[in-house]
């Protein structure tokens, strides 16, 4: 299981500490916990449309999360795959049966600081 | 030639729900060539984490005068009185600009009653749709003080009126026009289910709830409560559940907080829709849970059965279609489960009956009014028969 620290906020974190968590990851998006449970995502775009809207980055991630972000209760890897390339997000929650962040299952390997893809095995 | 007299009217509006009332009414206006009016938008249409519904009135195309932020972000009983107070001092000096000849309010929100009370003290005739009614909550009584503010009634039903000439208004100020939101309903706009099934995911073949709390002012304390309740009912059920965010009254943060944190596979959750999406849910949806006046007022003309939580709706008329509950998950499990059941809905079909006026021409009736109002001391002066 992979480290999900940066893939999470909390519910009450800003817009601001979404983006850096989003630049640091690499993967487009965050996961918005509220006492461990997923109450959504918010993604790149999220982040583009919160801008439009002049919402300032102080505010917090739930004006702007995506309240509806798919999440799967499926721990089989290949299944896990399946599921996230159906669903085209880049970012899917795994949970468990309360609804609590169990593990995150990734649609893109990262890219290395300059932007490059990894060199395959 | 003489030069045409353009009647101008300024209209309030706060919340997603009175925007129904009036839509059809600014419509209405648009295609007459001698009223004209200036839009007062307010409260939470500007809100993003109420959805932003200014976007679906700048959408329908209506030109907005005047956006008027006055929500503080608090939502506690204080910071919802002081949030009136600042849409009081800023309304003023929207009327002074614009000189309506006529202010147009519409429901029970405390925006309105502030309109109500700036529009009087500057001595500009106020017409109130929806007047009469009897409701729960602070807006009820909200409702009642526009009243005594108001110098043209338009009544949903006979029981208004008759409420309205009982409290003291003289009676040729009150008219029996029935309720214009239900204009669109009679006539047809709404999302057809297909639509539904691709934008939000729903699934025909299975029961539909639609759900929609809001908080009680009276019962501030008890909101997450109550709302918990409700919650837990629906999780029991495991029935596919399209959830709205509630209205921005003390104590919705935490409602919205715990509705955030019952997600389920099997729940959607919506900040705001769109009146035509809210309206082609109604007609799609097999019951109603929460207590929204729209489960009262036009869920009857779908025959849509709905399980009324709490005091919210005390005292105000209702249909064959209400279940009232208190909030308590076993009432509310059960009564979803005896609104589901064949035997209910068909005792519904046979028109069960709308306690409120709605026949597809209540906002021309209402501008036919408006237009040929003649603005002189009998209006203004205002007197209580009682």
């Amino acid at each position: 299981m992979r480290d999900v620290q940066k893939f999470v906020v909390s519910v009450t974190d800003t817009i601001h500490t979404a983006m850096e968590k989003i630049t640091e990851n690499k993967h487009r998006a965050v996961i918005v916990l509220d006492q461990g449970k997923v109450v959504g995502t918010v993604s790149d775009g999220d982040l583009r449309r919160a801008f439009l809207q002049e919402i300032l980055p102080i505010a917090p991630v739930e004006k702007v999360m995506n309240l509806n972000c798919r999440t799967t209760t499926e721990q089989d890897p290949h299944k896990q795959r399946e599921l996230i390339q159906r669903e085209k997000v880049t970012v899917l929650p795994v949970v468990d049966r309360q609804n609590e962040l169990i593990d995150v299952v990734l649609a893109y390997e990262p890219f290395d600081d300059e932007g490059r893809a990894p060199i395959q095995g | 030639m003489h030069e045409l007299v353009m009647r101008h009217i300024a209209i309030i509006t706060g919340s997603r729900g009175e925007y129904g009332y009036i839509r059809p009414i600014l419509r209405e206006i648009e295609a007459s060539h001698d009223v004209t009016y200036s839009l007062i938008v307010t409260n939470l249409h500007l809100l993003s984490d109420f959805g932003s519904s200014i976007k679906e009135i700048e959408h329908d195309g209506f030109t907005i005068s005047d956006k008027i932020y006055m929500a503080l972000d608090a939502y506690t009983p204080g910071s919802m009185a002081k949030s009136l107070g600042i849409f009081l001092m800023s309304v003023s000096d929207s009327l002074v600009r614009l000189k309506p000849d006529l202010v147009l309010l519409a429901g029970d929100r405390g925006e309105q009653l502030m309109a109500a009370v700036a529009a009087a003290h500057m001595n500009i005739p106020v017409a109130h749709i929806q007047a009469g009614e009897l409701s729960g909550n602070i807006d009820g009584i909200s409702r009642h003080a526009i009243a005594r503010f108001t110098h043209l009634h338009f009544a949903s039903n006979e029981d208004a009126a008759e409420r309205l000439r009982k409290s003291g208004e003289e009676p040729f100020r009150i008219h029996l026009t029935g309720a214009p939101q239900l204009d669109e309903l009679v006539n047809g706009e709404f999302a057809p289910l297909d639509e539904l099934v691709k934008t939000y995911g729903v699934r025909p073949e299975e029961p539909l709830i639609l759900f929609i709390q809001h908080p009680v002012t009276e019962e501030y304390e008890q909101t997450v409560t109550h709302i918990e309740e409700a919650l837990e009912a629906l999780c029991e059920l495991k029935h596919q559940t399209i959830m709205v965010f509630p209205n921005n009254d003390a104590g919705n943060e935490d409602l919205r907080r715990t509705i955030e944190r019952y997600r389920q596979p099997f729940v959607r959750v919506e900040r705001t829709l769109a009146r035509r999406t809210y309206l082609g849910l109604m007609k799609a949806a097999d019951v109603m849970v929460g207590n929204s006046s729209s489960g009262l007022i036009e869920a009857p003309v779908f025959g849509l059965p709905v399980v009324n939580i709490g005091s919210r709706q005390r005292g105000r008329a209702r249909g064959a279609n209400v279940i009232d509950v208190p909030a308590e998950r076993t009432a509310i499990k059960t009564a979803i489960q005896q609104a589901l059941s064949t035997e209910f809905r068909q005792r519904l079909s046979d028109r069960a009956g709308n306690p409120y006026l709605g026949d597809g021409q209540v906002s021309k009736r209402i501008v036919e009014i408006l237009r040929r109002v003649e603005i002189n001391e009998r209006l203004l002066k205002k007197q209580l028969t009682y």
